[in-house]
């Protein structure tokens, strides 16, 4: 069976809010699957529907062939989760916690002492283990919740905002432990906002919002839903006229372009035309910056839903 | 098969919950100490000194087995329902330990109760220590004293558990403490006998099984109803604290 993990209309009311709105997906062995979306978007909602802590009022999941609702223990031995929020306890050192925890798997004592210390290791906290959770940095305590997931060598990971709250160089530096999780051959959904996150980690993206599925790909195929190469950014040293605008959008290589923000933002079929829009832009207002780009993620959630992904 | 992992999940949750007492044991010593210890020095030999008892029973003998009782029912409760509101609402660490790890609601509430049972024979031997060391007794019946324990320990680690659990901000649970708790502590003949009361308030007092456990270990009414009372209302709050459990944990 290839097919690990199938969630079929899922949709979770609250009050008079659907949090997840008929939400069907599978996940293959060995695959990342990514659920992009804004704050708010359903995507923790999801996971939690997944790992049985919060009850669908319609449809359902299974995971490595067992009902989520009907047989929870199966399910839970499968996987492990690095939680969206942060959760220590106030007294166990990290090495406690982990025991604890892991022997919850069934490990003997013997064994989960091992288990421990070869993930204190792999997450490089070793040297911190006797430390309480909160005595570590961001970018630790991150690692700690990762070797948390790690611990019982789950074959199935769920990484929930694995990266939020860090800054540039701890976020990279813990998608080489994700990367290291792919390679290790874990099935992985992984939630995020950030889609340069999606892109670098995963094989397959959900992009959700408001609870709804409004696409499914993988990073490449969703790109081509702009149907563009290029995305060109001009700002002008001075406005640019309407008449140049509406020709620019004539031209066969363009699939559009709008006025934004003082910058002109020009989606390119062809590079070809870039020399003739460049030119006409300079006799018409000038040109004080330029930025060319592929299409990225970025691009395809506001092509699709209209706006920014809201932090 | 099922069974041995139910018992594993148990013994492990009131193994990692007993280990994080342990790492506080000076300071729990000291509150199990400190509180009765006042209500011995200052009712017990201070005021006791001006009660007249109608019969060969000392005040101090009168009130050990009501301070036993009560330190026991505050204590447990207190514990359970600060430790479990914190982990989850502060920590964020319950949720982990007793939904995301392969481990059954139920199985979580006796492992945490178990743990609360140990915290109220800890209790209840801590203060024994130096009463026996003044008095060389220590008053009351070791075998009562241990079922009557145990019951308690029981029902308030399983109401503060549920307090813990149903509450999200801290201040009310403080509030069911001050407007549950420490009345029935004080209401149930801890400090004089429970003839004092108008029939009709009597009746009621005696309804509280915290009552039941301070006259049983007095030697006072129906031994064998007073144990089954209050093992009985343990139960009943073990049951409750799992189905607050489960709907407060599983939306």
């Amino acid at each position: 069976m290839n097919e690990i993990i199938k969630a079929e209309h899922l949709e979770k009311v609250f009050g008079d809010q659907k949090a997840v709105d008929n939400l069907s997906f599978t996940v293959h062995r060995g695959e990342t699957l990514g659920l992009l979306g804004p704050n708010g978007a359903g995507k923790t909602t999801t996971i939690k529907m997944l790992i049985g802590l919060i009850k669908p009022t319609r449809g359902g999941a299974i995971i490595g062939g067992y009902d989520v609702q009907e047989n929870p223990i199966e399910v839970k031995e499968l996987f492990g989760i690095s939680p969206q929020e942060l959760s220590f306890d106030h007294h166990l050192s990290l090495i406690e916690d982990l025991y604890f925890y892991v022997r919850l798997y069934g490990l003997s004592r013997k064994e989960a002492k091992e288990r421990v210390k070869e993930t204190l290791k792999w997450a490089r906290l070793e040297n911190h283990a006797e430390k309480i959770g909160y005595q570590l940095s961001g970018g630790m305590q991150r690692r700690l919740l990762m070797a948390r997931a790690m611990v019982t060598d789950p074959p199935i990971l769920f990484l929930d905002e694995p990266t939020t709250g860090l800054d540039p160089q701890a976020r990279h530096a813990l998608w080489d432990y994700i990367l290291d999780l792919k390679e290790r051959g874990k099935t992985i959904i992984l939630t995020t906002h950030y889609l340069e996150e999606a892109e670098m980690l995963c094989d397959r993206v959900i992009i959700i919002d408001y609870g709804k599925k409004i696409a499914e790909g993988t990073p490449d195929e969703l790109k081509h839903i702009l149907k563009v190469e290029n995305i060109v950014t001009i700002k002008p040293r001075n406005s640019i006229s309407q008449r140049v605008i509406e020709e620019i959008k004539e031209f066969t290589g363009v699939e559009d372009a709008i006025w934004h923000d003082s910058s002109l933002k020009i989606y390119l079929k062809d590079e070809y035309v870039l020399e003739l829009i460049i030119s006409l832009i300079l006799t018409d207002a000038g040109i004080l910056e330029m930025d060319i780009k592929r299409a990225s993620l970025e691009d395809v959630f506001l092509h699709l839903t209209g706006k920014e992904l809201r932090e | 098969m099922k069974m041995i992992r139910a018992l594993k999940a148990i013994t492990i949750t009131f193994e990692r919950e007993l280990y994080d007492f342990y790492k506080n044991l000076f300071h729990y010593s000291l509150r199990s100490l400190l509180t009765p210890t006042l209500y011995l020095l200052v009712i017990g030999i201070g005021l006791g000194s001006m009660v007249d008892m109608s019969d060969d029973v000392s005040y101090i003998q009168f009130l050990i087995p009501g301070i036993l009782m009560m330190t026991t029912a505050q204590v447990t409760h207190l514990h359970l329902g600060f430790e479990v509101l914190a982990a989850r609402t502060y920590e964020k660490y319950l949720e982990l330990l007793t939904m995301v790890a392969p481990i059954r609601p139920y199985e979580a509430v006796i492992g945490y109760i178990l743990t609360g049972v140990m915290i109220a024979i800890f209790n209840v031997i801590i203060f024994l220590i130096p009463i026996y060391i003044f008095f060389h007794t220590i008053f009351v019946s070791l075998p009562l004293l241990l079922l009557f324990t145990v019951g308690l320990g029981i029902l308030f680690s399983a109401t503060g558990f549920s307090a813990g659990i149903y509450f999200d901000d801290p201040h009310h649970m403080s509030i069911v403490n001050s407007l549950v708790i420490t009345p029935l502590s004080f209401l149930c003949g801890v400090f004089f006998p429970l003839d004092l009361y108008p029939e009709q308030i009597r009746l009621l007092v005696e309804l509280v099984p915290l009552t039941q456990a301070i006259e049983g270990l007095r030697g006072n009414g129906i031994l064998l109803f007073q144990v089954g009372y209050v093992w009985l209302t343990a139960i009943i709050a073990v049951v409750l604290a799992i189905v607050i459990f489960k709907r407060k944990m599983i939306i």
